[in-house]
């Protein structure tokens, strides 16, 4: 049953990210909403490993039988791999928004010349 | 082991080198950039040899030993090399005019060319979706933060423009891959073949959209092409170069290997309507330009429609035309680049009434580009244009049409800019008329600036109008070259045992 719950919030999370970049005029709107939607496809990831009861992938106190009834790990290696990602992104993003605010003075992408066209 | 693969680990190191070289000693800054790429690219030429005596013409190797299902593949091919020789290539050439173009050397820059550089390099070697994405979003970053690079007004608002558009993209391609992973269960390319081949489901034209929209994106295919004027615009010059030439040559690379090695199907319609499209496009807005760096971004977008075209019609003239199209931008972008040496200002209408005191070499350079752009025989740009007019012939003879029209406007386009840049009365300044060369000389001593000449600019230029010639002459070679990769594409089975019997 989590699963559903999790698929759901998956799809409730790309669905907000997505309306948040597209309709809100602020930059740093954008960026909170391109995390969200980034954050959305990571729980959509972990959601294809989950297993119900599974137990965690380490091959060490138990026996060979519990195999199957391990969580997939490599999603979450992925994700990992995804977050750091995204981290760097966001960095680099907040990095141009402060030097658009000390040139335009202001981060409301409306404002900017080119980004209106 | 791989030769080529050795170009990752050199371009990474130097990128984190390159930092710590700028803090005492910033002459050596550009050096270990130019040793760096000179190493990459001399490592894929040596990989040449090695690749073609292999029994199926397909290198791979195991990251870290796993056995072949896990772990991450590099699997290179002919077209693979290819990419990875036009990389490394272009990324040289952009690196020695570096040393002339970007004034105090500065570390920063440098460290994020190679960044780029060993992102692109990665992304043609994988045969990992994931580890595609991963690269793929170095390239990314490397390109925003070279967007900004100037940190003017403009650059920052093409970097914010093109870091939400394509961290969007890129997250769609993430999305894709997700579902991929879901549907068969693994990551390499090879396996994915398999398993899709095996149990064909309606998610698989999902997969499919999601990835195809994000690398569109990337390679700027219209209506997605919004992004690349503003970027191109605002960009150091040779970094132009290489985001017009390289890294569009990569995201179609990626473009084509998920479609025809992964999913095999090659959604002919679906090229031709989108390659046409872009191609006119392109053609007729950068007829509008006034900038010529504008000029050349949406000239170079239009190419990427003529590679669509060939793609769905005869893949052998494609991929000549990919290698073309990734010379020719970088010779065009380099010579601009070149002339622009000690002014920021773009706008041709003003650029025509100033004095620029270009070396003759650089006249010539833009105009081999523009007229092998254009198509004009004895280039080679005319050599594969003339493959995809034949082939579209027989099949489609409106895109015939419609592509031949396009030459014309490039060639309108393309005078027009030359003529504003190099022969137009500003230039001769206090002469009579004349040829460029009498008005030059009387000229030279009129500037104190830095001259544009040197071997760090007749180097680049040189070689590439080489090229240029060699393939528009002997244009039956690049075509021999390019039918052998088209061979290798149009049967994936090779690629996928060549993987999986490692």
């Amino acid at each position: 049953m989590i699963i559903v719950y999790s698929l759901i919030a998956a799809v409730i999370l790309t669905a907000l990210g997505t309306y948040a970049l597209l309709a809100k005029d602020n930059l740093i709107k954008k960026i909170i909403g391109l995390g969200i939607f980034t954050d959305g496809i990571h729980l959509l990831l972990i959601s294809i490993g989950y297993k119900e009861e599974g137990i965690a992938p380490i091959i060490r106190d138990i026996n060979y039988q519990q195999l199957g009834a391990m969580v997939d790990p490599l999603p979450q290696a992925l994700v990992l791999t995804s977050i750091v990602i995204e981290l760097s992104i966001t960095a680099l993003a907040l990095v141009i928004i402060i030097q658009i605010h000390k040139k335009y003075k202001t981060i409301n992408s409306k404002h900017l010349r080119r980004l209106k066209e | 082991m791989i030769p080529s693969f050795l170009a990752i680990p050199v371009l990474l190191c130097a990128a984190f080198l390159i930092p710590l070289a700028g803090i005492h000693k910033k002459k050596w800054v550009p050096i270990l950039a130019i040793t760096a790429t000179l190493v990459s690219f001399i490592a894929s030429l040596m990989t040449i040899t090695p690749l073609l005596n292999s029994t199926d013409k397909i290198l791979t190797h195991q990251m870290g030993s796993w056995q072949v299902p896990y772990g991450i593949t590099i699997a290179i091919d002919q077209f693979s090399l290819m990419i990875i020789t036009l990389i490394t290539f272009t990324g040289l050439l952009a690196a020695i005019l570096s040393k002339k173009y970007i004034k105090h050397s500065k570390p920063e820059y440098y460290s994020l060319l190679c960044l780029l550089l060993a992102g692109l390099t990665g992304m043609a070697h994988t045969g990992d979706l994931f580890n595609l994405f991963v690269f793929l979003e170095i390239t990314s970053i490397s390109s925003y933060a070279l967007t900004a690079f100037y940190t003017e007004k403009k650059s920052c608002e093409a970097s914010i423009k093109y870091l939400i558009m394509g961290a969007f993209a890129t997250s769609l391609i993430l999305l894709g891959i997700a579902l991929t992973y879901g549907l068969t269960g693994t990551l390499n390319m090879a396996d994915i073949a398999i398993a899709v081949n095996n149990n064909p489901s309606p998610t698989i034209p999902i997969i499919i959209g999601l990835l195809l929209t994000g690398l569109a994106l990337k390679s700027a295919i219209v209506p997605l092409h919004a992004w690349k004027p503003d970027v191109l615009e605002a960009t150091p010059i040779p970094i132009g170069a290489i985001f017009a030439s390289a890294s569009t040559a990569t995201c179609l690379y990626a473009i084509i290997r998920i479609l025809y090695t992964i999913f095999d199907i090659h959604l002919t319609t679906l090229m031709l309507a989108a390659g046409t499209i872009t191609m006119l496009i392109g053609a007729i807005l950068a007829m509008q330009q006034d900038n010529i760096l504008r000029l050349l971004a949406y000239s170079a977008i239009s190419q990427v429609g003529y590679i669509m075209i060939a793609f769905a019609t005869d893949t052998t003239s494609a991929i000549f035309h990919l290698f073309n199209i990734t010379i020719i931008e970088a010779l065009l972008f380099l010579s601009v680049s070149a002339l622009l040496i000690n002014t920021k200002e773009t706008g041709m209408t003003k650029l025509s009434t100033m004095n620029l005191n270009p070396a003759k070499i650089i006249p010539t350079a833009f105009l081999v580009g523009a007229l092998s752009n254009a198509g004009i025989p004895l280039l080679n740009g005319f050599s594969s244009k003339w493959l995809i007019y034949i082939t579209t012939l027989e099949t489609y003879p409106l895109i015939t049409i419609a592509a031949v029209l396009t030459s014309a406007l490039t060639l309108a386009y393309s005078l027009k800019a030359y003529h504003m840049l190099f022969r137009s009365a500003g230039h001769g300044m206090g002469k009579g008329p004349g040829t460029a060369t009498t008005k030059q000389q009387g000229d030279i001593n009129h500037n104190t600036a830095q001259k544009n000449t040197g071997p760090a600019i007749l180097i680049p230029l040189i070689t590439l109008i080489i090229i240029c010639l060699y393939f528009g002459i002997f244009a039956e070679q690049g075509e021999l070259i390019s039918q052998q990769i088209a061979e290798s594409l149009s049967n994936n089975n090779i690629y996928i045992q060549a993987v999986l019997n490692k």
